[in-house]
Order: structure tokens, then sequence, then C-alpha cells
């Protein structure tokens, strides 16, 4: 039990907040951001030293940061809950042993005793694997968590490693797949490889292989087979060197492109001479072109004027006049370029001749390449490249005969050395043959080696992975036998809170599939069972049936850890109307009366309520309840004790220095309270106002005339009620405005009405059963709840 | 029940119900039982240490 709780610099308490509770329960009333939270925020620091809704909100949300009041840093909070034994838990000191605090401390309650409004509707609404997670707050699952979220991580190492082992095994599967072309993966074994190597080494009349292990000796015979059939590499070169001696053979001579030259030009010797100077064809065309398409009319060397047409017509005839030697002149242009062409083609291959010589080092080849580079280099010189510049020699440059014959001697030598066809197919298979033979080897090696690896690695993986899906499957075990530990209870509350509703049967749970878990609520609503209580109830009902949930959680907790008797619940009825928060209230006090309660609300109906219902339950001895007057930034919340209105009133009227006009107003609210309640108990037809903000004499008619036809309740009651008639216009007067017909109205005139006021409470409220009488049956009989007060029409007033 | 007591009894469980399976061995329950008697079962790289160490020592006895 909590004896007193000190909060500074926490949320929003600012300056030392002392709360004694004398191990009480405490009932706190505050408006929204009155700094209620922020109190029951204090205790679980105190208590857990964490404060779970602010560090497990987000990452950007931390506890040192957001934990101190804004003007505070972490340090400066200083947050104390001392116990029924003195012991204290603080963020500043550790318990000792052996104290309440102590073992509070060391029992890691984690917050299954504190329940916020937020957690209700959250682990009802969510889906099944974020409800577990919800939930699990609740749950001792923080270490199990840990420590499965680490083997997970094994797990995935070691199925990661196992992946890329399997990978590179089939890697070098698919090399010796893609060397003996077998033609899928699968098929890739050793009694496949065996028969496609002993097959193939056959032809080489190789003995057959019979382990892999052989396959490097294997390789030896395999080269001592290709030595012994002759060099490929120099029978390729050979071949090369023969196709392109083939080529040159069938090459006609550039003596005869030249030759072409020659005697076009001899022929028109003459008209090469004459023209040579004084024609150019092209620079003509041009010109006239020019003349045409500028129009011009100037001579484009003197800017003369020009007759054009004359001019163009003069230009054509010359053009026409020498006809005959520009197609000479073209027809040079085609041959010089056919030959030098030629001579081109002869120059490549010389290249091409002289590097395979590099390889067979042969003079005569070399002999060869230099009559062929001496005759292109004398072609070179002697055809001249220019028609103007034409020196007309008579011998025609010769191309030597000499490169023929010696190209064809040379084709005959070489054709002797060419190995056979069948033995180059065989060379080449064989040399093919020891390249696969080299690929299945390494891959072999590789892959044994890796399969011994991926055999232990492998064992890793199991042991993880069996450890791992065995310790979930017991921790969800566990969990669901928690689950149907507390479904008695769960049920017991929940129609506790909704005895007169067809509805309950709730059952949580735990999905196989989800490895982490999910956590699935069934309920029934009326003739449906098994469903998602999601589809039919409300949002009352599901924040009851949360909480419900949780209060199943604590019992069960409690029953294990004896020195758990403390339960706060935080703004947890909002959504719940009048009727069952009375029940949930009556339940939560009756079911943990041995306990120490800490309820915080912002509903000023439920709270009144509340104040009510703690009288049945031991009243102030047990109960202390807590008003934040007020609240502000510099400060925090600045709590107030609050008792009932009719404590308060009569506190009012008992006191000498109590003003008259507060004493006025006091006694008006007080009525207009007994006024409303009365309204709903007794049924009264009034009508309706925005908000139900009714007054006085919106109520008292109605109720005074109703009350008068209740003979025995007049009867004994007259007094009363007409005193308060004729006396209610006091609370307007008096306790609303300034006026001086209200100063007119003396205290005892006020005092009266107030006596009058409390006397009608009493005569219509039990103190006993707390309730206001209400209508018993259609004949506007009036009694309270345990019929102590008994008003009957026609009969006596009856005090049981 | 604190968080560590339903560790352990869960760890309990498990290594009853493997210790039971013909493909378990003892040996292996033995490594989570010292990881979590030394505070260490939280720990993935040591979790992943031992596990090695035990398969290394059973390849090296068989």
């Amino acid at each position: 039990m909590i004896r007193s709780i000190n909060i500074e610099n926490l949320r929003g308490i600012r300056f030392n907040t002392n709360i004694d509770l004398d191990n009480k329960s405490l009932i706190i009333f505050g408006e929204n951001g009155k700094g209620k939270s922020s109190i029951v925020d204090g205790i679980e620091y105190a208590i857990t030293g964490d404060i779970k809704h602010i560090s497990s909100t987000c990452r950007e949300v931390s506890l040192k940061k957001h934990a101190p009041h804004i003007y505070a840093d972490f340090q400066e909070i200083k947050v104390e809950v001392e116990f029924s034994d003195g012991s204290v838990l603080s963020n500043y000191k550790e318990p000792e042993k052996g104290t309440l605090a102590y073992r509070i401390r060391n029992s890691k309650l984690g917050n299954i005793n504190i329940l916020r409004r937020s957690q209700l509707l959250d682990a009802i609404s969510a889906q099944p694997k974020e409800r577990y997670d919800l939930l699990k707050q609740f749950l001792p699952l923080a270490e199990i968590t840990k420590f499965e979220n680490a083997l997970k991580g094994v797990v995935d190492k070691f199925q990661g490693e196992v992946n890329n082992l399997k990978t590179e095994i089939e890697n070098h599967m698919r090399n010796i797949q893609a060397a003996l072309d077998i033609k899928d993966l699968g098929s890739v074994t050793s009694d496949n490889i065996f028969s496609i190597l002993v097959n193939r080494g056959k032809q080489f009349n190789i003995e057959d292989i019979k382990d892999f292990k052989e396959i490097p000796e294997y390789i030896k015979k395999v080269d001592n087979y290709i030595e012994c059939m002759g060099n490929i590499n120099r029978d390729v070169i050979i071949r090369n060197f023969l196709n392109l001696l083939n080529e040159l053979i069938d090459k006609k001579s550039p003596e005869l492109f030249a030759k072409a030259i020659y005697d076009n030009i001899n022929t028109k010797l003459d008209l090469v001479q004459k023209k040579k100077v004084v024609f150019y064809e092209e620079f003509l065309t041009t010109g006239i072109q020019w003349l045409q398409e500028e129009n011009k009319s100037l001579c484009p060397f003197c800017e003369s004027p020009i007759d054009v047409p004359s001019v163009i017509e003069r230009v054509k005839k010359r053009i026409n006049e020498n006809s005959e030697y520009s197609t000479l002149k073209k027809e040079f242009q085609r041959d010089y370029s056919i030959l030098q062409s030629e001579l081109k083609w002869w120059e490549d291959n010389l290249d091409k001749i002289r590097n395979i010589n590099k390889k067979i080092n042969d003079e005569n080849i070399e002999n060869l390449c230099k009559t062929i580079e001496d005759d292109i280099e004398n072609f070179k010189k002697l055809v001249p490249n220019s028609i103007q510049e034409i020196i007309i020699v008579k011998n025609l440059p010769n191309w030597n005969e000499s490169i023929y014959k010696n190209a064809i001697h040379l084709k005959n030598e070489y054709s002797n050395k060419v190995l056979p066809k069948d033995a180059v197919l065989l060379l080449n298979e064989a040399i093919k043959f020891k390249n696969d033979l080299k690929i299945v080897y390494d891959n072999i090696v590789h892959i044994n080696k890796k399969t011994k690896e991926n055999t232990l690695l492998n064992k890793k993986y199991k042991i993880a992975k069996q450890f791992y899906e065995e310790l979930v499957r017991q921790r969800k075990n566990s969990v669901q036998e928690i689950y149907d530990e507390i479904k008695n209870d769960i049920n017991s509350y929940y129609s506790s809170m909704h005895f007169e509703e067809d509805i309950g049967d709730i059952d949580l749970k735990i999905k196989d599939s989800s490895s982490k878990g999910s956590v699935i609520i069934e309920a029934s609503f009326y003739e449906k069972s098994g469903e998602d209580p999601r589809a039919y109830y409300s949002e009352s009902h599901l924040d009851t049936l949360g909480l419900a949930i949780f209060l199943a959680l604590y019992k069960r907790e409690c029953s294990k850890n004896k020195d758990l008797r403390l339960l706060i619940l935080d703004d947890v009825l909002t959504s719940v109307d009048a009727a069952h928060r009375i029940n949930i209230i009556n339940l939560i006090f009756s079911e943990f009366k041995e306990h120490q309660l800490i309820i915080t609300t912002h509903d000023i109906v439920l709270y009144k309520e509340i104040l009510e219902l703690e009288k049945l339950y031991g009243g102030n001895n047990k109960y202390r309840n807590i008003e934040i007057c007020e609240w502000t930034k510099d400060r925090g919340p600045i709590l107030d004790d609050t008792k009932s209105e009719i404590e308060k009133l009569r506190e009012h009227l008992t006191n000498p220095h109590t003003d008259k006009n507060i004493l006025a107003s006091a006694t008006g609210t007080f009525l207009e309270l007994v006024l409303c309640k009365l309204r709903y108990s007794l049924e009264l037809s009034i009508p309706a106002k925005y908000q139900d903000k009714y007054t006085i004499v919106d109520i008292w008619d109605n109720l005074y005339s109703k009350l008068k036809k209740n003979k025995e309740f007049y009867r004994l009651n007259s007094k009363v009620l007409d005193s308060i008639n004729v006396s209610k216009f006091i609370r307007n007067i008096s306790g609303c405005h300034y006026n001086e017909w209200a100063q007119g109205v003396s205290k005892d005139e006020i005092k009266q009405f107030t006596n009058n006021v409390i006397r009608f409470y009493e005569i219509v409220y039990c103190s006993i059963c707390n309730s206001f009488i209400k209508k018993s049956n259609d004949n506007e009989d009036y009694q309270c709840n345990c019929s102590r007060l008994q008003y009957n029409k026609k009969d006596q007033l009856l005090i049981s | 029940m604190d968080d560590k007591s339903f560790v352990a009894e869960i760890l309990k469980k498990t290594i009853e119900k493997l210790n039971s399976q013909q493909d378990w061995s003892d040996e292996y329950s033995g490594i989570f039982k010292d990881l979590f008697e030394q505070g260490k079962y939280d720990n993935q790289e040591e979790i992943y240490r031992s596990i090695r160490q035990v398969i290394k020592n059973h390849d090296k006895k068989y």
C-alpha cells in the first residue's frame, strides 16, 4: 500500500506535488490537461523506472527528453512513492533490502497494474498480431521476447549461410553441367558425370576412369595423347597461311590495272598534252552554276558588266569542245582508284603473311614478302597519280611473276604439312576433353568441400531452428494457459458490467500460424457466438471488454505476487454510460476491496457517482478524493481535497464566516444537482433543453406537483416542500446577482433555505444504498434501492 | 510471475520437449541452459558462437 506520493519536475508537474494517501485509495478528478496522468506517470516512474507510454511511443519521443517538465532537465525529476512499511521507491535511490519497496522493485511488475484509456480500445480494435503486442504489455513477456529475437537472428544468420553455400554448390554444378553438356541441373550426378567421362575417354583409347580422384592422372593421359597426335596450334597456323596463299594465287596482277591506265592515256596522248594547262572543266561548270543561281550581271574577277547569257553560252561551248578530254580524265581517275585498291589488298596480305611467318619462321616466305613489298613500292612510284602531271613512261612497270610461282611452291610445300582432317577433329576433341576434365575436377573438389561445410552448417541451423520453434510453441502455450486461466474472470467481470445483456462468452485464443503471436478474441452477441466482438459491440462495450481482460490479468498477477495490491485506472471509463459505469465501479470496489485503487477521471458526473459509491465501501476511511482545481504551466496541478457536495454545503452552513450570497449560491447549485437526479429517477416530463442545462425553475414546478400527488410524501414532507417552493427565489436573487432586493434577504432566511434543501435531500436520497428515490410501479409509488425509503401513494411512509 | 521466471519456465518446457525427441542431443539443450544461467540468452552473438562450438566439438568427437 502506498502511504504517500511526491512528484517534482515530471511531465505536467513542476513544483513538488505531495499526496498523502495513508494507505487509502485515491480518486482524482481533473479536467483534460490538468495533470491527472502526470500523477499516474510519476507513480509508474517511481515503481518501474519507466513510463511506457512515452518510452515505447516512437523513436522521436524519449523518456530522457520528454519525461521532464518543460522547464526542467531530466536530472531534476524527483519522484518518490512511500509504502506502508515506510520504505520508499524513487528515481534517485535504491530501496533497502527486505522492504516492501525492494520487493516491488525487484518483482519487475512491468505496468501490469496500470491501465490507461488509450490502451483499452487499441487492444480490442487492433489486428490479432498487433493485439498480441498490446496485451503483451500486461504479460511477463519482455525477456522471452528478447530471447526469441536473439534466437531468430541466429536462425536467420545460419539460414543465410546455408543458402549462400547452397548457391555456391549449385554454381559449381552448373559449371559441370555446361562443360559436360548435361541437359538439366538435376542430372548432374556422380553416375552421370562418370558415364559421360568414360564415354568421351573411349575415343582416345584411354582406360576407364573409376574415381574422381583419378582425374588429375587421367588429364595427363589425355595430354600424352594430344602430344602424340601432333601440334594442333601449328596446324591451325599453317591452315591460315594456306588460306592466304590461295587468295594471293587467285588475285589478278596489279600490272593488268596499270596497263589499262597506260593504254588509255597513250592512245590520247596529244589530247592530254594539249589540254593539260588550259582546261579546267570543274571550274567552268561551277562558274556557270554561279552565274545562273546568283543572277549575276558583273564579272566575278574585274566586276565589269557582262552579258551573262552570252558568257554562259560561250563557256558551255568550250566545255562541249573539250568533252573528250573530260571523259579521259574521269576514266583515269576510276582506273587509278582500282589500282590503288588492289595495291592496298597486297599490302594488307603482306602484313598477314609476315605475322604468320613470325610463328613459322620460313626464309622462303620472307623472300616472297620482300618481292611483293618491292613491287608495291615500284608501282607506287611509276604509276602517275594525276592526269595533269602525266609523263608517260613508255615502259609499263612489271608485277613480278615469281610472286605467283613462289606462292604456288609454298602452297604445295605447306599443304603436305597439315594434319589430316580427322586427326584435327580428334585433337580438338581431346583438347576440349582435357579442359572439361579440369573443370569437372576443380568443381568437384569445391563441391565436396562445400558439401562437408554444408552438412555441419545444416546441423547448426537445425539446432537453432528446432530450438527456436519449440521455444515459440511453448511460449504460445504458456500464454494460452494464462488466457485460459483468466477466461472465467474475464467473463465474470464482463457479465457484472453488463448483467442484463445477452453478451459475453469471451475467449482469447493464440493463433498458431503467426511466429510471434496473434490473439483472436471471440465473444457472443445474442444468438451469435464465437464472433469477433469488433463486428457487433459498441465502442463502450469494447472498452469494457478491454477493461475486463485487464482486470482479469491483474487479478491473476496478484494471486502470484502478494505484494501487488495497487490498481491504477487512468481515465478508462470515458466512453461508458452512467448505468454501466456504476456497475463497473461497484465491481472494482467490491472485487478489489483489499487493493489500493488509484482512479482518475475527467468526468465530473462520474466523479460524483464514485464519491457516492465510496460510502458503500468504507467511505473516508478507505478513500481519499482529490480534485485538481487548476493547472498552470509554471506550477503544475493545484490539488484540493474534495468532499461531496452535501458535505460542502453543510460546511458552508455551519461556518459562521460564510458569506450569505455564497451560501445561497451553493444551496442553489446543490438543489439543481438533486433536481437533475430526480428528473430521471422519478421520470419527470420536462421539455428538453440544449446540453441538459436545466435551472431550478425548469424542474421544480413539475416535481413539486408530482410529489404533492403522492399523499404520503406530501403529508410527511409538506413543510419542507412548501418552504422550498416559496423560498427558491433566494437562489436567483442572492445566489446569482447583486441587487438591492437581494441585500434585503437576511442570512437567517438563506440558512433556513439551506436547511430545507438539506432536509429535502435527506428525504429523497438514501445514504445507506446511495440512491435517489425512484418510481417503483405505475402507481407513482416511490422508493430507494434498498427500500429503506418508501413513499406509497396511499400508504404510510415506511422506514425499515 | 516476473519476466525472467517466465523465460525459465518456458525454457524448461522447451528443453523437456526437445530432449524427448530422437534427433536432439542433451548437449544441444546444454547450450541454451548455460546461456540462460549466464544471463546471455538474449545475446545473438553468444548463441551463434555456442552453437558453432557445440557442433565443432561434436564433429571432433565423432
